[in-house]
């Protein structure tokens, strides 16, 4: 029996200062929690072993600073990424409306082959607070639509709601991405760009 | 003779210069990365330690900057995690200590040490040594590479493998404690800081731009020490205060470095979590007063306050008791303004922003705090020059402190209880303290908020004085925009509004404070201020009135006419301001009004006064002839209305009515003659009062006049006709059949002109007259 050569991801965590992207790691990866807001400085990776299908994979997971400020050398750990995770704070509304500059900043920064249908994965956190929420799930979900169907989770680092499942989809659109694999779309969704003549290579 | 040969030069941009020593760099990564791979496949592990190292050699380049550094770090730390993976999972069959003692031999400094905290860090998983030692030994041998950008790099490197093998509080005592974790981190941050310091120095002056840019790129470098620290468990608050705090204030406080004291300072604020903050704020604190000169202690300071006060918001409860957050800052933050007299006044005073941003979000319902702070920035203002406080940045941050309190306590009384807050105002240029004072209406407006007591008015008028009276430094009343003076004295009017008071003493004084100081405010002023507080005036006396009508508050009628009085004497000067200024019109109607309230209140008394008073002003202030005719109008059909029960002052007051009717133009005298003869057959529920006998003089004296005009209108005859109609309806008795069919005849024959468009007002007259059947009268 043909062993599958071990499978390396790379997964890059953005989003604002303060919505829980190092909760939302730590969680995953040690399965703990801490109220105690710590900034992160630079970019701090962890890894952590997962079997997806019947493949170990090994995922490194990148948690970023969200201020730019604490950013100073750039983020060229961007290159080589497998998948991206946009996290907001589901009781921000700010930090929801800056999805959309953290996408094209990765994709600007990042520069993968086939920027439209990299994989990115949607995490709406903090639904612990409920009471205190102003983004709404048809909102967020919506947007993940009109970008290409990214898929959406909420979640609560603090009571480790869908971070499991979430880290799962992201496993696994980052590994059909180094399988070479298209990220598929439901077809009722996509925009289909307009045929363009091919090109003659012969003029006259 | 030589032939120069055809030589292209290519210049590269700054920009495609790091692209082109990257490239080729990365190449070489690369290559050597894809051969180590190759060999580790193989089972050649000395082979892949050698192309290891010559992966690490493109490290030591010095062309990068640092940026440019860090991507091509990051190429090669990808394949030595690789080389890590190999050496933990893989059976090479050697035993970690030989190869750690192997690399060693490398020729370089650079390769042999990644080489070695690469093996180190295997060694420590592997367990085959205790994590303390290999880390003791690691970070010493790091010492070997004093290259600035190399050896931060160096150093990074070792942070980032070793971060999840340092010992913490779950770690079995043999390998290690997490006093040696803490050990490490602080060696490796003072060595970091110290490479990071060093490069300040090593540039020629001519340089110094270009490294401080470089050296604000590292500066990350350094501060992930920090972080490191806070990430680990075994530092809890007591470790922290104890232990961690203490050597990292050292390090900062001696490397005497302005930019790395900044730096270092706000890192230290932002990766340790608020508990351990509030535990430590005079460490932190008396460190920011020992900082070099030129560091910007604002920014540090106001970042840890806005820190703690957005933890306050969202932890109420949490807020420790027994540490006193705002006493801390407050002497502190006092103290380092003293010891800094050459701190900016603009950053002084965003200091006293953040301190009471803090003090209301900690404590919201303490007052005393947030006065002192205003307090503290009253006496610093004191020792300031006015242009300093005047300026734009300045100015901004004290509006910023007088309106925070207006928006925490949402309540002007509770603002205006601060004593400190007016002093504050006046230190402010016209047109600010203007903004302010508009605030505090708008915001006691917007709060609806009810001001009981006289002593509140008085303080809420003397806090907003500027909007209230001329001010010495106030611009030309020709610079002012007319409207928006007129809206801000609208505002201001409409808090006449919000006095109010349940106890009628209390009500009548907030009056007088009010009109004591809107009676300062001169001309432009008053006419907005001045009416809304008459028509209150008279509307608290009706309220009184109706209370003692309903037995809810009992006065004898002396008791009652005293207070009149004195309700009437403030009304009555308070229009002869108005009039004072000759706004005669609106003076006249107030005056009207006054009398039909003073009436409904049995206070007939002061009728006349009043009635006088008015026509007065009609017969000296009241020029033009239109204006003339509605004033006197609407004085008769006051003066019908109203129930004096004293036939001699009422007819005095009809008789001189008549009198200034006769001063008119002959048309509107005609005409208002012909209304005069209502002063005459008052029939209403408060009265009686028939003169039939009059009514008729009046009729015919207005007749009379319009008979002799050289130009007769046929309108004012159809007016006259049409009074006189009213008393055959009303079967007064005072207009004879006869005197009804002479005036038709009259009009027929002598007024009836073809073509006059009042034509059809005298045929609907005559029509009225044939549908009424009055006995007697044929037309």
């Amino acid at each position: 029996m043909a062993t599958k050569k071990k499978v390396l991801l790379k997964v890059i965590i953005l989003g604002d200062s303060g919505v829980g992207k190092t909760s939302l790691m730590n969680q995953y990866v040690n399965k703990k929690f801490s109220n105690q807001y710590k900034a992160t400085i630079g970019a701090d990776f962890l890894t952590k072993e997962l079997m997806v299908d019947d493949r170990v994979v090994t995922m490194q997971i990148w948690d970023t600073a969200g201020q730019e400020r604490f950013q100073s050398l750039g983020v060229a750990f961007y290159r080589g990424a497998d998948c991206c995770v946009l996290v907001y704070d589901v009781n921000v509304a700010k930090t929801f409306e800056n999805l959309d500059s953290w996408r094209d900043e990765f994709l600007i920064q990042a520069g993968p082959r086939d920027p439209d249908n990299f994989p990115f994965v949607v995490l709406g956190n903090k639904i612990d607070l409920e009471n205190q929420r102003v983004v709404s799930q048809k909102r967020a979900a919506s947007w993940c639509q009109s970008k290409g169907n990214i898929p959406y989770y909420e979640t609560s680092a603090k009571e480790a709601i869908n971070v499991e499942q979430a880290f799962q989809t992201i496993a696994r659109n980052a590994i059909k991405l180094e399988d070479g694999l298209v990220f598929p779309i439901p077809s009722g969704i996509q925009i289909q760009p307009e045929p363009t003549p091919a090109k003659s290579g012969v003029c006259c | 003779m030589l032939k120069s040969k055809p030589t292209t030069v290519q210049i590269l941009s700054p920009e495609e210069e790091q692209a082109k020593f990257f490239e080729e760099a990365k190449n070489n990564v690369l290559v050597q990365g894809h051969h180590m791979k190759l060999s580790l496949d193989n089972g050649k592990l000395m082979d892949a330690l050698k192309y290891a190292s010559n992966i690490i050699n493109e490290l030591r380049t010095s062309l990068l900057s640092p940026k440019t550094y860090y991507g091509l770090y990051l190429v090669a730390f990808d394949y030595l995690q690789h080389l890590n993976t190999y050496l933990y999972e893989e059976k090479h069959g050697k035993k970690m200590i030989e190869l750690y003692e192997v690399v060693q031999h490398a020729g370089n400094v650079l390769p042999r040490l990644y080489l070695l905290i690469t093996v180190g860090s295997v060694y420590i998983r592997t367990k085959q040594a205790p994590a303390k030692d290999v880390l003791k030994d690691l970070i010493e041998m790091c010492r070997g590479v004093q290259h600035p950008t190399r050896g931060l790099f160096l150093r990074h490197y070792l942070s980032e493998v070793t971060k999840d093998k340092l010992p913490d509080i779950d770690t079995p005592s043999e390998s290690g404690h997490v006093n040696d974790s803490i050990e490490f981190i602080i060696q490796n941050f003072t060595e970091t800081n110290k490479l990071w310091v060093r490069m300040q120095h090593q540039a020629p002056s001519k340089d110094k731009e270009r490294r401080e840019n470089e050296r604000l790129e590292l500066r990350l470098l350094v501060g992930k020490n920090l972080s490191r620290l806070a990430q680990l468990d075994g530092v809890d608050q007591k470790t922290y205060s104890e232990v961690v705090l203490p050597k990292v204030l050292e390090q900062i406080i001696n490397c005497k470095d302005k930019i790395a004291q900044q730096y270092l300072m706000e890192i230290l604020i932002q990766v340790f979590p608020d508990e351990f903050h509030l535990a430590t704020l005079d460490s932190i604190l008396s460190t920011c007063g020992q900082l070099q000169t030129g560091v910007d202690v604002k920014t540090i300071i106001a970042s840890l306050i806005d820190r703690l006060a957005n933890f306050a918001t969202r932890n109420s409860e949490s807020v420790p008791q027994e540490i006193k957050i705002f006493d801390i800052f407050y002497n502190n933050v006092k103290e380092i303004i003293n010891q800094r007299p050459n701190m900016e006044l603009q950053d002084i005073l965003g200091l006293h922003v953040s301190l009471l941003n803090l003090t209301l979000k900690c404590y919201p319902t303490n007052k005393e705090n947030a006065n002192e702070v205003l307090g503290l920035c009253k006496t610093i203002l004191a020792t300031k020059r006015k242009e300093d406080i005047t300026k734009a940045t300045c100015t901004k941050q004290i509006v910023q402190l007088l309106q925070i309190p207006l928006e925490a306590f949402k309540n002007v009384l509770t603002v205006l209880k601060l004593s400190n807050y007016q002093p504050l105002i006046s230190c402010l240029s016209y047109n600010t303290r203007k903004k302010v004072s508009l605030d505090i209406v708008n915001s006691t407006i917007q709060n609806s908020t009810i001001i009981e007591e006289p002593e509140d008015v008085n303080s809420l008028l003397e806090t907003i004085s500027t909007l209230v009276k001329d001010e010495q430094d106030q611009p030309d009343m020709e610079d002012i925009d007319k409207e928006d003076f007129a809206e801000e004295q609208n505002k201001v009017a409409s808090l006449i509004h919000l006095f109010d008071s349940e106890d009628p003493e209390k009500l009548f004084k907030i009056y007088l404070v009010a009109r004591s100081h809107f009676g300062k405010g001169g001309q432009h002023r008053i006419k907005h201020t001045l009416v809304p507080l008459i028509f209150r005036s008279l509307k608290f006396i009706r309220k009184l009135k109706q209370q003692v009508d309903d037995d809810e508050i009992s006065l004898d009628e002396n008791q009652w006419n005293a207070i009149g009085s004195r309700i009437f004497q403030f009304v009555s000067e308070t229009i002869k301001a108005l009039a004072d200024i000759k706004l005669s019109e609106l003076s006249f109607r107030l005056y009207l009004q006054a009398m039909q309230t003073f009436d409904n209140c049995s206070l007939v008394s002061k009728i006349k006064d009043l009635a006088g008073k008015a026509l007065l002003i009609f017969q000296e202030d009241i020029a033009d002839f239109k204006a003339q005719g509605a004033a006197l109008t609407l004085f008769i059909s006051t003066l019908n209305s109203l129930s004096i029960p004293d036939e001699e002052i009422y007819e005095t007051l009809a008789v001189q009515t008549i009198k200034q009717a006769s001063r008119l133009l002959f048309q509107d005298q005609s005409k208002l003659i012909s209304l005069c003869s209502h002063l005459f057959w008052v029939d209403h529920a408060k009265r009686q009062y028939k003169n039939e006998e009059s009514v008729l003089k009046a009729l015919k004296k207005a007749l009379h006049i319009i008979s002799n005009d050289s130009t007769p209108s046929l309108s004012v005859f159809v007016d006259i006709l049409n009074e006189s109609l009213y008393y055959v309806d009303k079967n007064t008795g005072a207009v004879p059949a006869q005197f009804i069919g002479d005036l038709v005849e009259l009009i027929r024959t002598t007024h009836n002109k073809e073509g006059d468009p009042a034509l059809a007002y005298f045929q609907n007259t005559i029509k009225y007259i044939q549908s009424q059947n009055y006995s007697g009268i044929n037309v």
